[in-house]
């Protein structure tokens, strides 16, 4: 259920710089994110029209990377809207980007429905067994990659491999940190660590502050 | 675990112990809060989906049906970690409340509520289960009922009990199926007429603390109100749920017993857009003045 490159890049609204720094252009689409967030929060249908029309692409593309059914990802991209809508009273910019927030959303969201959707298929048969391995292929060569940005990958290239691959399965990948041990076969607490010090050099490398 | 946290790769209970952690450490909390925007991050940069159109019409009838939460002191592990229970607090005390979901903030009981508790964090988290999600929009008994009395309303255009009697046969037919489907008392038809009538007729969902909700339908202007509730927990016999009208500078007045939350509550009692509806646990037979911390509070503006 991989998104069609073409497509995708026709869909593209933008090309995008290969810098590491967070642009201008982000920070004042934050700021116009979070305004909006804040009008939602009083209940402002119209602002939430917007937002919709702002993130859902996005949120969209990250459901549809974790869920990759297509139709079960529209079902999660409503249920997240619904829940940021639900939750935009507590939103607080102090503690978080907007972004931040309704891609935490969305991305759980999505991970609810593949571990409630897979469970018994992923975890509990060794067919499963034979599709987390499928889908590892997949996920290495056919590839996130691709479909990653420059700053993305730029950031990315700066991982080991295996902190690479960790934080892929686990946040394209929609794999519990024991299933990404399984799947790299190294220990659990290996597969933390990695995941940990490669989301280190990531939120360094791409100036996430908090 | 503050990455495999970020990147939701957790199971339920291990997501649960971290957040309790996090609670407790704002250090690692700073971290797990950077994690997520780190995560975040990596999204922006996947090439953007357009959703089919048909998706945002169905989305927004369905908000237009969904209340949105109160500003809660509680509202997730970084605020807890981060100590600033003041700041949080005043926060939900000065946020505007929405148009539509204007249940205040339970801030006692929310004040109460130890910040770490794994039960407040996981729900006041985003992890709402699809189910329980489709469970809290089901309609309701009284809902359909209501519906059959806003055709009737409708109909005759200035309520049930109207004058033209053709219309009234024609609705009375509905209404005789759902009373012999759902037992629906006279006075329950009665008073739903009645709100539905009004020019101020609100419906309104306010969730428990305790798990389930209570659906109300009211106006101030008639003073009459109807509460269903749904999914409320089973009490021991000797307790019972007791609801309360609440008017700012009043004691709480008792509106009465919810013996079998089965069943719809009628109040007809003085209520103002300023009077607040509490539901708490009492004693069997109920209290004179509210004896535990509601765990429904909602303002009927």
């Amino acid at each position: 259920m991989s998104p069609d490159p073409t497509e995708l890049d026709r869909a593209r609204p933008r090309p995008r710089e290969p810098d590491l720094e967070a642009t201008g252009t982000e920070d004042s689409a934050g700021a116009a994110l979070a305004e909006l967030l804040g009008r939602v929060a009083l209940g402002d249908e119209e602002a939430f029209s917007h937002l919709y029309d702002e993130t859902s692409p996005l949120l969209f593309a990250l459901i549809k990377r974790v869920v990759r059914d297509v139709s079960m990802s529209e079902e999660v991209l409503q249920e997240a809207f619904v829940e940021i809508w639900k939750q935009a009273t507590r939103f607080d910019p102090h503690r978080g980007s907007p972004h931040g927030w309704i891609c935490t959303i969305a991305h759980r969201r999505a991970i609810d429905v593949v571990r409630s959707s897979d469970a018994s298929r992923r975890r509990d048969s060794d067919e499963g067994l034979r599709n987390i391995e499928e889908k590892v292929v997949d996920v290495q060569e056919e590839g996130i990659m691709r479909v990653e940005s420059q700053r993305v990958q730029v950031a990315m290239r700066s991982l080991t491999p295996l902190q690479a691959d960790a934080i892929r399965l686990a946040y394209f990948g929609g794999y519990s940190h024991r299933e990404v041990a399984g799947l790299l076969d190294i220990p659990v607490g290996t597969a933390k660590t990695r995941i940990r010090d490669g989301m280190i050099v990531l939120r360094d490398r791409m100036g996430v502050t908090s | 675990m503050t990455g495999a946290w970020a990147l939701n790769a957790l199971d339920a209970e291990e997501r649960a112990r971290i957040e309790d952690y996090l609670a407790q450490d704002a250090d690692a909390a700073a971290e797990a809060r950077s994690f997520e925007e780190t995560a975040g991050e990596l999204a922006r940069d996947l090439e953007p989906v357009a959703p089919r159109p048909e998706l945002k019409n169905s989305l927004m009838a369905r908000i237009s049906q969904t209340s949105q939460l109160p500003p809660h002191p509680a509202e997730n592990t970084d605020d807890a970690a981060a100590g600033s229970r003041d700041e949080v607090a005043a926060r939900g005390e000065s946020s505007p409340r929405t148009h539509r979901a204007d249940y205040p903030v339970a801030d006692d009981s929310a004040a109460d509520r130890p910040t770490g508790d794994p039960d407040t964090t996981e729900h006041d988290a985003t992890v709402v289960p699809l189910d329980r999600y489709r469970s809290s929009v089901q309609r309701t008994r009284w809902l359909a009922i209501a519906a059959a009395a806003l055709m009737v309303t409708t109909v005759t255009g200035i309520g049930l009990w109207g004058t033209e009697r053709a219309a009234q046969e024609d609705s009375q037919a509905t209404i005789e199926a759902l009373e012999s489907q759902q037992a629906v008392s006279d006075q329950e038809r009665e008073l739903i007429a009645t709100i539905m009538a009004s020019g101020d007729a609100t419906q309104l969902t306010l969730p428990s603390e305790d798990g389930g909700s209570l659906n109300l339908m009211y106006s101030n202007e008639e003073e009459a109100m109807i509460i269903q509730a749904a999914g409320l927990p089973e009490l021991p016999s000797d307790s019972t749920y007791q609801l309360w009208l609440i008017d700012p500078g009043a004691d709480p007045a008792s509106a009465g017993l919810l013996t079998d939350p089965d069943k719809s509550a009628l109040v007809e009692e003085s209520m103002t857009p300023e009077t607040t509806l509490a539901l708490s646990v009492e004693p069997a037979g109920g209290s004179e003045q509210p004896t535990t911390t509601p765990i429904v509070q909602g303002l009927l503006s």
